[in-house]
């Protein structure tokens, strides 16, 4: 194996010293990299060698207890996992902390609301009965099948600093926090059941699905895809009337939206757009439905008063039937006591 | 001050399985140097033993684990945690743990190390994540005090009992005494004493060195367990690579196992292979600039074969080292793994003085830290996970028996003025020493000297050299003077740690006059029973550490005759 030298590369570091700094500013730092160095080889041979205060997390460096995440060329990566040479960008290669958590020093940040709004999920087993049991569980592979990656998340915070929703909404959650209350809701072991799902209806719905966090997710949990089959099991809970706290169609602006697209679809086998806003409910509603009819009359784009269905819309009213009949079948199954 | 019943220093299995044990009745705090999440029990691969299958029973176990330790190891520890062991899996299985499972739907369970059943459940690859997130559950569900990124910097030792801790908060910079009824020591391993190693950047021996400071002894430590690593980041490669056929090769290309194994080639006991890699580097065969490594040859097995069977190897090689073992070799050295020695304690959990086991009021120690033993002087693969659970339960019992019990003591001495001066000291000291460079030093000298090889002569030079950077440690300067955030601080006291732990297990090692399990004297390879079949003791003298020895604890043998 031939043997490579190393780089000379920059390391552009976003630093902040809370001491003397107002805010946080560059620092070049000149390095060399070995062949196959990852940043976290960087970040080390700058303290060793050139300022031992530059200042981050890290600890297993394999990719295992999620302490080393950064932002590397404005995106999420665990420093430990990230190759450098690939990251050269004109010589340089940028690094800054994670964002939408505040900065302590440097490229390490306040983990604190990161784990407090994973407390809001209730992130941990609730046992079916009171007392030990007596024996192990029996589960078939099969059983277990639907908590999928939601299991393998290391809490390394990188989905949270690439949420929009964690930015803008202040009661969303974060999806490691949707992706763990996931991975007990698929747990048939659970008992907490429908009151932990009901819980999630009053804001996993501020998910915009831009998919950041599936993207940078290192461990395979795609939260994206978790709030997903939350908002799923939302729906589906609604539509078997199962128990009476089983949250009602209008509770929230997300089930109204899914109700109105089902209805919808049902109906004319494709979205009906008139008055949509308007029929999301109440004044706010009528006021934007006004607001938008107004606006597409100015543009000279007056939807239909008469809706076409589209041919073979009734293929689709007995799909959807069909599906409705199958998941209704498979909730029975899988359903979440108590 | 802050008084509380129960403090325990390490958030990894051992420690929050205690907190778990006594959260309920007693105050207590967990005092952890970095998030619970992230502590190393995190990255623990292999899985835990338990005799659960119909043809297994807790005697196999103990035998099996007795056998494994090369008579070393106590049977009333081995015992008590074969027995434990199926209650322990029933408990982690109440709590959600999210074992493997075999089609029928029972936990997994697989052939590991030495074992003559399999016994291992597992979690996919990621067994320490499993129980380690499980764990964290429990203890958020119980709603379990714990100080993260605070470091315990003193152990306050007084009077024959240890009533608390001096511990560091890192985010900003303060020094609080803890005063407590029971303190447990359970802070992992110290494989960054080497160059090479498997253990995370954090695993530095810190709760060793808080004993030893206070002049109390360390058991075992010439017994380090070494694996295959990935040279330069040092992660543990699977034992299995060379049951799959892999191939082991140095310098000149030759493959070396042929003068050491004939018959086994690679495929000999993992110790002997190990051995071979450290002897032909030793001699000057070693690849790279550096001759520090040898190549582990995959490339004959063929992509499909390594995309079928070593897919998280594969993946984590390329992105941590960017090799692709289909087409390239793989550097390979010994890595130093897991500490089986550590601060001696009772089946109870209870940290002892002496070779006559007097008991130490006040302190408990559980998890890799604790040296009771169960491993003897070879960990049987599986136990360490199982270890960490058993006595970490076991030392959380008998810490709420001593809370309830034990009235708080009251300290005499200035223990926050002795902790300050020591910060103080290290933060305006202005010689020309790093931290970085002399951990390097150490590092490198453990590694050439104290590695899976020795020799009398080895542990004299590394003895000396340690006893050097002790000394240039008191030049040193810091970069960073802050008191916010201060990990070149932090990383200064946890070369310290290092210095302690090295001195202790390169005195240990070269008392130990046999070869025995882990550790193995180039210059006396035979095991020698008569005089050895006995622990280490080593603790701090006034020219250096002293090494007694301290009695194993047989009880009736166990039946080893009737397992092969």
């Amino acid at each position: 194996m031939p043997e490579e030298s190393p780089q000379r590369i920059i390391l552009r570091v976003l630093r902040y010293n809370p001491d003397t700094d107002d805010r946080p500013r560059f620092h070049d730092f000149p390095v060399d990299a070995a062949p196959h160095a990852t940043i976290l080889d960087l970040l080390h041979a700058v303290k060793d060698a050139q300022d031992g205060s530059l200042t981050f997390s890290r600890s297993c460096r394999g990719g295992m207890c999620g302490s080393c995440g950064l932002r590397v060329n404005g995106a999420g990566k665990l420093a430990c996992l990230a190759q450098a040479a690939p990251e050269v960008r004109e010589g340089v290669i940028r690094l800054e902390p994670l964002t939408n958590l505040r900065a302590v020093k440097d490229l390490v940040v306040d983990f604190g609301p990161f784990f407090e709004h994973l407390d809001a999920v209730t992130p941990w087993l609730v046992p079916r009965a009171p007392g030990q049991p007596s024996e192990l569980s029996r589960l078939r592979p099969e059983q277990l099948r639907r908590v999928g990656g939601a299991q393998n998340c290391i809490l390394c915070g990188l989905c949270f600093s690439s949420c929009t929703a964690v930015t803008h909404e202040p009661a969303f959650l974060g999806p490691h926090a949707y992706a763990k209350a996931w991975r007990f809701l698929a747990d048939p072991r659970d008992g907490a059941g429908s009151a932990r799902l009901f819980a999630l209806n009053a804001t996993v719905w501020s998910c915009s699905a831009q998919l950041h966090c599936a993207d940078d997710c290192p461990t395979g949990v795609d939260p994206a895809a978790r709030i997903a089959d939350a908002r799923h099991a939302l729906w589906r809970a609604r539509a078997t009337r199962a128990a009476p706290q089983a949250p009602k169609p209008s509770s929230t602006l997300g089930l109204r939206n899914t109700a109105y697209f089902y209805r919808s679809l049902k109906r004319y086998g494709k979205l009906d757009l008139r008055g949509y806003p308007a029929r999301l409910g109440g004044l706010k509603g009528l006021a934007l439905g006004l607001g938008t009819a107004f606006k597409l009359w100015a543009k000279g784009r007056n939807p239909p008063a008469a809706m076409p269905r589209v041919k073979g819309w009734r293929d689709v009213a007995k799909l959807m039937k069909a599906i409705d009949a199958y998941e209704a079948a498979r909730a029975k199954e899988e359903a979440p006591h108590g | 001050m802050r008084d509380v019943d129960v403090i325990i220093v390490g958030a990894g299995l051992a420690g929050l399985r205690a907190s778990l044990e006594c959260a309920e009745t007693c105050s207590i705090i967990v005092l952890s140097k970095v998030h619970p999440t992230r502590s190393p029990s995190v990255a623990a691969q292999g899985g835990i033993a338990a005799a659960l299958a119909p043809g297994d029973s807790w005697e196999r176990h103990a035998a099996d684990t007795l056998t494994c330790s090369q008579g070393l190891g106590d049977h009333d520890a081995i015992e008590t945690m074969a027995k434990d062991a199926p209650a322990i899996l029933l408990e982690l299985d109440s709590w959600g743990a999210l074992f493997s499972r075999t089609p029928d739907g029972r936990p997994a369970q697989r052939p590991f190390g030495g074992a003559g059943v399999p016994r291992a459940c597992f979690a996919g690859d990621r067994t320490g994540h499993a129980l380690l997130s499980t764990l964290y559950e429990q203890c958020q569900r119980q709603r379990v005090p714990i100080l993260s990124e605070w470091l315990a910097v003193k152990l306050i030792y007084e009077d024959g009992r240890v009533k608390g801790v001096v511990a560091y908060e890192l985010a900003t910079g303060q020094l609080e005494v803890f005063r407590a009824k029971a303190v447990l020591l359970a802070t992992g391993g110290c494989g960054r004493a080497f160059a090479a190693t498997s253990n995370a950047h954090t695993s530095t021996g810190d709760g060793l060195a808080l004993a030893y400071a206070e002049g109390l002894p360390l058991q075992d430590m010439e017994f380090v367990e070494f694996g295959l690593g990935l040279a330069g980041p040092g992660i543990l490669l699977p034992e299995g690579l060379l049951s799959e056929g892999a191939a082991l090769l140095n310098a000149s290309q030759e493959r070396f196992m042929a003068r050491y194994a004939p018959q086994r080639m690679e495929g000999a006991s993992l110790p002997l292979v190990i051995s071979a890699i450290q002897t032909e580097i030793r001699e000057g065969r070693g690849a790279g600039p550096h001759h520090d490594h040898v190549w582990l040859d995959l490339r004959h097995l063929g992509r499909e074969r390594l995309a079928s069977r070593l897919v998280p190897f594969s993946n984590l090689l390329l992105s941590s080292a960017g090799l692709d073992c289909a087409t390239d070799l793989v550097p390979v050295r010994p890595a130093a793994h897991s500490a089986i020695g550590g601060i001696p304690t009772l089946v109870s959990g209870q940290a002892v003085a002496d070779a006559a086991t007097t008991p130490i009021p006040g302190l408990f120690a559980a998890g890799e830290c604790a040296c009771i033993s169960v491993h003897g002087a070879k960990r049987l693969g599986g136990n360490a996970l199982l270890e960490a659970l058993v006595f970490g339960r076991r030392a959380g019992q008998a810490m709420r028996h001593a809370a309830e019990r034990d009235p708080l003591p009251s300290i005499h001495r200035d223990a926050l003025a002795e902790a300050q001066t020591v910060l103080r000291d290290l933060l305006t000291c202005d010689g020309p020493e790093r931290v970085a460079v002399l951990r390097a030093d150490l590092q490198a000298t453990m590694t050439a000297h104290c590695g899976p090889v020795r020799s009398g002569s080895d542990m004299r030079v590394a003895l000396a050299r340690i006893r050097a950077l002790q000394e240039r440690f008191r030049r040193i300067r810091l970069d960073d003077k802050s008191r916010v955030y201060n990990t070149e601080l932090a990383e200064a006291l946890e070369c310290q740690s290092l210095l302690t732990v090295s001195e202790a297990i390169a005195a240990s090692a070269l008392a130990r006059t046999e070869t025995r399990g882990a550790h193995v004297r180039a210059d006396c390879p035979a095991r020698e029973d008569a005089r050895w079949l006995a622990h280490t003791l080593a603790a701090k003298g006034p020219t250096g550490p002293a090494v007694v020895m301290k009695p194993i604890v047989p009880t009736v043998p166990l039946p080893t005759e009737r397992f092969p």
